[in-house]
């Protein structure tokens, strides 16, 4: 079906603004958008497809390599929907350590999709200041796990290494400066006025549309919809998690969110630190036979896993629902509809912290 | 759906999207609901879609699960008029006002409603097969 109107503008697959590739194609009348597509399918790994068969001592370091941003959580999640299969309790030390990295994975995400942002409504310092202080989380993770990406830190029935009191010193230090430094930087982007005309009332998403489109994360509840997996998880209830909710649903309220999501999870692993007690790190564990659907809350939103493995604990079927495919969604046929310029069609899918890998899995 | 003279035919990565373990299940349930054929509906699917509401198909039926037990036993909800119409958009909002005001007409006129809910699902799996 071919549909007649003013101009047809086709973004990517190759664009500055873009960290993976993937192609918008949008319907314009003049400089307004009035509908949007997406084009897929320039990455797409398979890997679903690949971890079929394969016993989970593979599996779990295939699942890391799902998103190279959010490895530690798909690791985590996976982990802890075969632990369901298999019921392997995993000891408190260990608990407390998966939501210490978890939350570092989350702040070094946040401050990636902001950098992105700044980056692409061309506040190139802010920017660079935002990519610059992910490196102080991206060493911690380097501290804490021994790698930066694929930290395969998460195992069945706990965690790899333990925290040496040396290392949460310096990690209690690295808190402290990540806290001062953003507050900085959050100040610079309350008051930048070029910021405020680029992202103000721009990108707006109701919370209905939210809903209607199942979106998830920092991207729902900048729409105050608050459907945060945090809130369901045994280790997060015992630190009092609450979610924070913003209401604007605009591009503002979205980067807005992220950043202050960066204070809180600084404020959990502070948390964690004080109630974590000293005690063994490895429960042990081997996955059986069974099924589970595990969610857990990623740096984007709302992680599945849907594994059934066989008596071997080899995987029969798995399914991966990451979320990005609903924030994509979401972002391509409800933030763009309506966008009033072309140049804020890149800062708003930017806005959404679109992940290609994520989606492509 | 937009169509441009330099692009590609993306059914066959459309297809793969569809064949994941979650559309399997998706796809399954929304076949055995309108009686229809997995591959009439995949066809459609990837007509009318475009590649991120066909990855996104899973999360919306189960957005649409959730509002099962709220809705009321109403002849809309058992059509899954806000399913076809809104979450899963197989069928443009006219045709589906228009078979739903049909299943009413006939019950109203004391056509026995499991009758009526039968002729108004076949009514669907016709327009989707158009």
């Amino acid at each position: 079906m071919k549909k007649i109107v003013d101009v047809s503008l086709p973004i990517g697959p190759v664009h500055p603004v873009f960290k993976e590739p993937c192609r918008i194609k949008c319907e314009m009348r003049g400089e307004q958008v009035l509908s949007a597509e997406l084009e897929l399918g320039y990455v797409k790994k398979g890997i679903e497809r690949i971890m079929v068969g394969r016993p989970w001592q593979e599996v779990m370091f295939l699942a890391e390599r799902v998103c190279g941003i959010c490895s530690v959580v798909h690791n985590y999640v996976c982990i802890e929907g075969m632990e369901r299969i298999s019921d392997i309790e995993v000891p408190d030390r260990a608990a407390y350590l998966r939501v210490i990295l978890n939350e570092m994975d989350r702040i070094q995400s946040h401050l990636l999709a902001n950098y992105s942002y700044c980056y692409t409504i061309e506040h190139e310092t802010l920017a660079m200041y935002l990519i610059n202080l992910r490196e102080t989380t991206m060493d911690a993770l380097e501290m804490i796990t021994g790698a930066r990406v694929t930290c395969s830190y998460i195992i069945p029935g706990g965690v790899r290494f333990d925290l040496t009191p040396e290392k949460e010193k310096t990690l209690r230090g690295m808190l402290d400066h990540i806290d001062s430094e953003l507050t900085r930087f959050v100040n610079m982007f309350k008051g930048g006025p070029m910021i405020a005309l680029r992202s103000k009332n721009i990108g707006n998403f109701t919370r209905e549309e939210a809903i209607e489109s199942h979106a998830v994360g920092p991207t729902a509840r900048a729409s105050n919809l608050n459907n945060d997996c945090r809130l369901f998880h045994p280790t997060y209830k015992k630190l009092g998690f609450e979610s924070i909710l913003l209401d604007d649903g605009d591009n503002y309220a979205r980067i807005m969110l992220r950043f202050l999501e960066i204070f809180q999870s600084t404020e959990l692993i502070r948390s964690c630190l004080a109630q974590m007690e000293p005690g063994i790190i490895r429960g042990g564990g081997i996955i059986g036979g069974g099924t589970s659907k595990w969610s857990g809350e990623a740096p984007r939103g709302e992680l599945t896993y849907d594994i059934s493995t066989d008596i071997r604990g080899r995987i029969k079927t798995i399914g991966i629902r990451t979320p990005s495919i609903m924030n994509i969604e979401a972002c391509v046929h409800y933030m763009l509809k309506g966008v009033d310029s072309s140049a804020d069609v890149t800062s708003t899918y930017i806005s959404s912290d679109p992940c290609i890998a994520c989606n492509e899995r | 759906m937009v169509t441009y003279l330099y692009e590609r035919d993306l059914t066959e990565m459309k297809l793969i999207i569809l064949s994941s373990a979650l559309h399997e299940k998706t796809v399954a349930a929304l076949c055995k609901k309108y009686g229809l054929r997995r591959q009439i509906l995949r066809k459609k699917m990837i007509r009318l879609f475009d590649m991120s509401l066909l990855e996104n198909i899973p999360a919306r039926y189960e957005v649409w699960e959730k509002t099962l037990p709220e809705a009321k036993e109403s002849i809309e909800s058992r059509l899954g008029v806000t399913l076809l119409t809104q979450q899963i958009p197989l069928i443009a909002d006219d045709e589906m006002s228009f078979i739903v005001q049909q299943t009413n007409k006939k019950i109203s006129t004391g056509y026995n409603e499991e009758q009526a809910m039968k002729e108004g699902i076949a009514m669907i799996r016709e327009v989707i097969h158009s």
